[in-house]
């Protein structure tokens, strides 16, 4: 088994737009944010606080019509986004308005789960 | 203030990480090891000031303040992921003291070691598929039947009946696009899936996040032995469906982030 080298995981920021800095960022968020064990530590660090992960609220509003057209429907099986909670709901309608503002209309609301899974 | 203990994840208590974690400079702390048994947490420790429940609301919105700290998470594991299989943590978790930590590893050390051998001598790799639009439908414009058909027919059609064909061509060709990223997605899924041990497959990042203008028609994760045999697969692909516009990133070896349960006790 190899390791080869792996460059630009580091020190990316993401206003940058060149020479994949940007897609590994978005590699790492996907994992460290979205993946990995979960065990209740002492800190109660929510997760769910992340204004629907910073990241992904930008996205979802500028590709809600493109995701729709593809028929991705992630959001939907994503707690972060599916408004599980009183404070799931207040960012829900933070969505609504942002996207409202972007005449974006209700595109949120998309049926099935965009999450699948093969084995243990 | 007083110190609390983060988390990054879980190795093997007999781990050889040579100066991995010495050099380490980065907004998370340096981290060590504490061994319990066969297991050990890879733990650094943070100020409880900065990792403060009514504070991390507002933290944890800060890009500024996340993303330099979730890269650090990632770096960290990153640099153990040579010595040996690692559980991977999702970022933030933090205990008050080292008897919690200790505490944790004992009361789940069967499921961790489970979980370590389960991961050992493997590795995580990502692989995007993108889809280059205009140049899978400049490909299939020429190759797609009923398209073709079409086409033969707006030359010799009125101009008015040529303008419905025109449109319903369009159209054809659109589902003929979509049609051709689904099969593609799918095939090249099971051509990675079938060097893998165990597969994920993640929500396509939209163009935004991946940073490239093409469609990203398939975002999966693959958990395998051989690193040449995932680059293997994403080559054949590549030469099978470069002509139509179809490109194949591959990331990693990343930690297992993607081949562990998510919930643990």
């Amino acid at each position: 088994m190899s390791y080869p080298e792996r460059s630009g995981q580091r020190r990316v920021d993401l206003g940058s737009t060149r020479g994949g800095g940007p897609a590994q960022l978005a590699d790492v968020l996907e994992r460290v944010l979205d993946k990995g064990i979960v065990i209740a530590g002492d800190i109660r660090i929510n997760l769910l606080d992340i204004e629907l992960l910073t990241v992904k609220i930008r996205l979802l509003i500028a590709s809600a019509d493109k995701a729709k057209e593809m028929g991705i429907d992630w959001w939907q099986g994503d707690p972060f986004l599916s408004g599980r909670s009183d404070g799931d709901r207040a960012l829900e309608d933070r969505l609504r308005r942002l996207e409202s503002a972007a005449g974006l209309g209700d595109e949120a609301k998309q049926e099935g789960s965009g999450r699948r899974r093969k084995g243990a | 203030m007083s110190d609390g203990w983060y988390l990054y994840g879980v190795t093997h208590a007999g781990v050889e990480l040579g100066d991995a974690y010495t050099t380490f400079d980065g907004a998370l702390p340096r981290p060590f090891l504490v061994i319990d048994g066969e297991v050990a947490a890879i733990t650094g420790k943070v100020s409880l000031e900065e990792f403060d429940e009514a504070r991390l609301p507002d933290l944890l919105n800060d890009p500024g303040w996340l993303i330099p700290r979730a890269t650090a998470h990632q770096d960290v594991l990153e640099r153990a992921l040579p010595g040996g299989p690692v559980v991977p943590f999702r970022f933030g978790t933090v205990y008050r003291d080292e008897r919690a930590v200790r505490t944790f590893l004992r009361s789940n050390a069967h499921e961790l070691t489970t979980a370590l051998e389960r991961l050992s001598g493997r590795v995580e790799m990502g692989v995007k598929v993108f889809a280059d639009r205009d140049v899978l439908t400049a490909a299939l414009r020429d190759t797609d039947a009923p398209v073709a058909e079409l086409e033969t027919e707006i030359a010799s059609a009125p101009e008015g009946r040529a303008y419905m064909l025109r449109r319903r061509a369009d159209r054809l060709l659109d589902e003929a696009v979509q049609q051709f990223e689904q099969e593609c997605a799918a095939e090249s899924h099971a051509a990675f899936s079938a060097v893998a041990d165990d597969v994920a497959v993640n929500p396509p990042q939209p163009a935004e996040l991946s940073g490239r203008s093409e469609e990203m028609i398939l975002n999966g994760a693959y958990l395998l032995q051989s690193v040449e045999a995932i680059n293997d697969v994403a080559q054949e692909l590549a030469q099978r469906y470069g002509g139509s516009g179809v490109t194949f990133d591959v990331t990693g070896p990343w930690p297992p982030y993607n081949f562990v349960p998510s919930e643990f006790a």
